[in-house]
């Protein structure tokens, strides 16, 4: 059984048409389920754990990729399978899963080609993309196997990263290449400031990687309780323990899908 | 004098390759599968089963174990090498080296002992001359 679930910004009247199109593609292609609409009231961790126990086994997102990553949580947890039709801006993820925009991501779902993807965990919490830190870097240290790593004055923000896609007009770095989501590693990039000579200060303009290690956990410890960033949404505290979970979460993606950035 | 290079990117799906910037310390031991660059500091043990590169900046106070290195930065440790070894003008090593062929370039620092001989021999030398002994034993 499918749950298809609309993000609050397909609200707006310029969707309409599209979502109505979309309803019908569906409807043609059998593969109709139940239809709910998020609102700011609505909390999607619990419509979606509500649904999988009436036995929903399939939750699909209508929205853009920050839909997507929302869900990623509560979807691995119950063990369903999680789908995407992308609409409007911001849909640079589902690109790289093989998803089309609008009508024709209907025909992806409808293929269900199904492939597991590694997630990152932290704590117990999933997460699909990375977690960031970036304040007080020198006052934490990250432990991995038998040794510790502790970032300089100079570090500006510590990435670990299971799937790496950039972002519209983002040149990436060429460390990224090293992230693929089915290798079950996490990478641990640390970067610096890269600045530019300014009028009376130096600018910064950017951040370069100084640093990468690839390990499958990570326990990230702080003098102080420092903010962490999971998939650019969810902020958690430290201390916490980063660690993969190989195969945990199952996506219908389309053929021309990649693991990595090319 | 070392940069990290493309290749030690280029290996996205292989063994674990680690790369040590100079913003930041590494303390402990240190054993990985892939290549490892050293821009930075580490204090401990290194173990790699793969290239060992230690960059201009680099301080390590740690014994090295690799199949090869290229060191241009301070090493203070014992060394020991499968193959090459190679000591970079900027490079400065305050230990040990066993290491199956070492190149020094003029300008760099070495107080140590130098053992050249094949690191994978060196551990069994009584086994290879008992096995020796045998031999000759049954051609008679």
């Amino acid at each position: 059984m499918y749950y298809y679930i609309y993000d609050t910004f397909l609200d707006e009247k310029k969707y309409e048409k599209i979502i109505d199109k979309l309803k019908t593609r569906l409807l043609d292609l059998d593969i109709q389920g139940k239809h709910e609409k998020l609102t700011l009231l609505k909390n999607v961790e619990e419509l979606i754990g509500d649904e999988v126990k009436r036995g929903t086994t399939t939750v699909v997102v209508v929205g853009n990729d920050k839909t997507f990553l929302k869900v990623i949580n509560v979807v691995a947890k119950n063990n369903v399978t999680l789908g995407i039709i992308p609409i409007g801006e911001g849909n640079d993820l589902a690109r790289y899963l093989g998803v089309p925009e609008g009508e024709s991501a209907c025909d992806i779902l409808a293929a269900r080609k199904i492939i597991k993807f590694d997630l990152g965990k932290i704590n117990s919490y999933y997460f699909f993309t990375n977690m960031k830190i970036n304040k007080n870097l020198p006052r934490m240290s990250i432990e991995k196997d038998e040794y510790k790593i502790i970032p300089g004055v100079t570090c500006y923000e510590v990435e670990i990263c299971n799937f790496y896609y950039p972002r519209k007009d983002e040149i990436p770095d060429k460390a990224y290449k090293k992230c693929s989501v089915r290798d079950r590693k996490l990478e641990l990039f640390i970067k610096t400031k890269v600045k530019a000579k300014g009028w009376l200060h130096d600018k910064v303009v950017g951040m370069k990687i100084d640093s990468v290690f690839q390990g499958d956990k990570f326990d990230i410890k702080s003098f102080e309780y420092l903010p962490v960033v999971l998939d650019d949404y969810k902020i958690m505290k430290t201390p916490v323990i980063v660690e993969v979970e190989p195969e945990k979460l199952n996506v219908i993606v389309g053929k021309e899908r990649a693991d990595t950035i090319i | 004098m070392f940069k990290i290079s493309d290749e030690a990117y280029a290996n996205g799906n292989g063994a674990e390759d680690t790369i040590i910037g100079s913003s930041i310390k590494v303390e402990g031991d240190l054993v990985s599968s892939g290549n490892i660059v050293v821009e930075g500091e580490v204090t401990g043990t290194i173990k790699t089963e793969k290239t060992l590169k230690v960059g201009e900046g680099a301080k390590i106070v740690a014994n090295v174990s690799a199949r090869e290195a290229y060191i241009s930065g301070k090493v203070q440790g014992n060394i020991e090498v499968q193959d090459k070894i190679e000591l970079a003008s900027t490079g400065e090593i305050n230990g040990d080296i066993q290491s199956k062929s070492l190149i020094i370039l003029a300008g760099a620092v070495f107080n140590g002992k130098s053992t050249m001989a094949d690191v994978r021999t060196i551990a069994e030398p009584e086994q290879e001359q008992g096995n020796a002994e045998n031999d000759y034993e049954s051609e008679d």
